[in-house]
């Protein structure tokens, strides 16, 4: 099978100066949990924007599954981007039918059986709901798609600690091996025991790619413990 | 809830001990079917391809085996059990024993003291 | 999918637009009870005509607040629902920007048309009064006459030409829509003043579209000068005849102009946007 994400090359700048993204090359396969680590302004969001065609790269190309980002890859890609990207006057159960009819690979059950486990009113408009429960319903919303990569652009950070609990437990039963998951977060103890492999990313430059378990390994130290160190200011 | 996993050391071999410890403790029998990998996983709160090789590393040293129709089994073999709680005796013998050491105690020391919890402790 | 689009385009169209067209409505009814219909030849004096004047303007200005107010909407939910915050689901669903940007025009459009028929139908109740009719009825020879119903266009019935009118207009609507459209697409070229940007870009593309239609115009020798001779000199003029070749003309660069805006709105979001 094809990795699921490849970049060559991949630049963006916003203006001559500077490049928020530079020059990021990477292969990620499928089966696996991917951390995308930084700091603030580090590139992360950039990055993220670049594979979901919301940016147009400067230089450089993104294959995802073999195909440039278009029609095609967005109907595989199912993104969560940091922001709230639905419109608040809309119910939450009209939200689920919008991507049940754009989406095919939507599933209308398993977005209902969620939100009944978060006790979240499908008959509520979205305008009402606290920001955190925004966050919970749209992260629901992408979960609830069969999609061969999933880009969770800070999935936990609005949200409470039991919140967390369930949406971490979402993922991983949204495991599987044809499927990649790619959460960019700065929580990284929260989420450090699912992943499989991490990126670093420092000033648009991917400066570590490796696994969890090689980190430990050959560090003896845990991801958080290595990012703090990599990221000292 | 979670398992609860320390920073350091590979994830896989904290769940593998734990594991073992489930299996020596009597929570699975011998015989008895383990878990799923996806049911473990969600159950430890961690990444699938890491408890999967973490079983696949248990299933190596002989403590569980898989059959084909209904996944991975403790093993029967009382023996094999046996030698892994000693061993895992041993290791927090050990352990004991040198944090004793460090706090300065003689081996006769040491002894004294722990026949004395014992006792007051039946 | 386009009927999904244009389905959920319309949806958030509606949400705003039929208030505002029922409101109008209502207040023609109103103008038509309570003034208009009350203007009789006998009840003519200098204040009634004041009256009825001032009644005139408020009712224009409350057309053109209409209009306005429709393809202001119909900008700003193209805006939101591409380049905003909520571009972050609508970029990333399985559609390409063509197929965006055509479902939005169509409901765009469905509305500006929607909002003629609105005029059309508001002037009729507030101007069209029995004591109007009657006037006209009476002296309609002469005014067939003066507007140049003769010979060719002597077969030409009142309905006739308000439909041709209605169907202009509503053309004009649309090529209104996707005016408005263009210029929200290059006001995202202003990084930081995409708003801004917008509303500078329609002034800019108003002001062209009326300086190339001068030019066109006087091509075909139709320069403004030309009707106040032509009227001075009488009866060679025909109205009906000047405004058919008007409108000829006009919709051929309102063609052209709509082609090109909506190509270029088409490359810019293919091209150029990047959501912040």
């Amino acid at each position: 099978m094809n990795p699921i994400l490849e970049c060559y090359g991949l630049t963006k700048s916003y203006n001559k100066m500077y490049n928020a993204l530079h020059n990021l090359n990477l292969t990620l396969d499928r089966g696996q949990i991917i951390g995308l680590l930084g700091p603030n302004g580090s590139g992360k969001t950039t990055f993220i924007k670049l594979l979901n065609d919301v940016l147009i790269p400067t230089q450089g190309e993104i294959r995802i599954n073999g195909m440039t980002p278009g029609v095609e890859t967005k109907k595989i890609v199912s993104y969560l981007p940091e922001r709230t990207y639905l419109d608040e006057t809309m119910k939450v159960k009209d939200i689920i039918q919008y991507f049940s009819d754009f989406y095919d690979n939507f599933s209308d059950e398993r977005a209902y059986q969620m939100l009944d486990d978060l006790q979240i009113d499908t008959n509520a408009r979205l305008k009402t709901l606290s920001k955190g429960t925004k966050e919970k319903v749209q992260l629901i919303l992408v979960m609830s798609r069969d999609a061969d990569l999933y880009v969770l652009d800070e999935p936990i950070g609005g949200v409470d600690p039991a919140a967390r609990d369930y949406i971490l437990s979402t993922i991983l039963n949204n495991y599987n091996e044809k499927a990649a998951i790619l959460i960019s977060t700065h929580l990284i103890q929260d989420i450090e025991n699912i992943l499989d492999r991490v990126l670093f990313i420092k000033q648009g430059q991917l400066v570590l790619n490796a696994t969890v378990d090689e980190i430990r390994t050959e560090q003896g130290k845990s991801v958080d413990a290595l990012f703090r160190e990599v990221f000292r200011c | 809830m979670p398992w609860d996993l320390d920073n350091n050391r590979p994830i896989y071999i904290q769940i593998m001990e734990r594991i073992q410890l489930d299996i020596i403790s009597g929570v699975y029998k011998p015989g008895d079917r383990l878990p799923s990998v996806r049911e473990l996983a969600l159950q430890a709160a961690v990444n699938p391809n890491t408890m999967q090789k973490a079983l696949s590393e248990l299933e190596r040293s002989g403590i569980v085996y898989s059959k084909r129709t209904s996944g991975r089994l403790i093993t029967e073999d009382e023996s094999m059990l046996n030698h892994l709680k000693t061993e895992l005796a041993e290791e927090h013998i050990h352990v004991f024993l040198e944090k004793m050491d460090k706090l300065g105690f003689s081996k006769e020391e040491i002894l004294a003291l722990t026949q004395e919890q014992l006792k007051e402790a039946k | 999918m386009l009927s999904k689009l244009i389905k959920y385009d319309m949806k958030s169209l509606n949400r705003f637009l039929p208030v505002l067209h029922l409101l109008i409505l209502l207040s023609s009814i109103l103008i038509r009870v309570f003034i208009t219909g009350r203007i009789k030849p006998q009840t003519s004096s200098e204040q009634t005509d004041l009256l009825i004047i001032l009644c005139y303007v408020l009712y224009f200005t409350m057309i053109t607040a209409l209009s306005t107010g429709t393809y202001l909407i119909a900008g700003i939910r193209f805006y939101k629902n591409m380049f905003s915050d909520e571009g972050y689901l609508t970029k990333t669903l399985p559609i390409t920007n063509g197929m965006h940007l055509l479902s939005k025009t169509i409901a765009g459009s469905i509305w500006a048309a929607v909002n003629m028929c609105f005029i059309y139908l508001c002037s009729y109740i507030v101007i069209w009064t029995p004591y109007i009719k009657s006037v006209v009825e009476e002296n309609k020879d002469d005014i067939l006459q003066e507007f140049g119903f003769v010979g060719k266009y002597a077969h030409l019935s009142f309905s006739t030409v308000f439909l041709i009118l209605l169907i202009f207009s509503c053309f004009g609507a649309v090529s209104s829509i996707i005016m408005v459209y263009a210029s929200v697409a290059l006001g995202q070229l202003f990084s930081n003043h995409r708003v801004l940007g917008a509303v500078v870009s329609y002034f800019v593309i108003s002001t062209l579209i009326s300086v190339l239609s001068v030019i066109v115009m006087a091509l075909f020798g139709h320069e403004t000068r030309l009707l106040i001779t032509a009227e001075s000199a009488g009866n060679e003029f025909n109205f009906i005849s000047y405004m058919t070749e008007i409108m000829q003309i006009s919709a051929a660069l309102m063609i052209i102009t709509s082609v090109i805006l909506y190509v270029t709105t088409h490359c810019i979001m293919n091209k150029k946007i990047n959501l912040i």
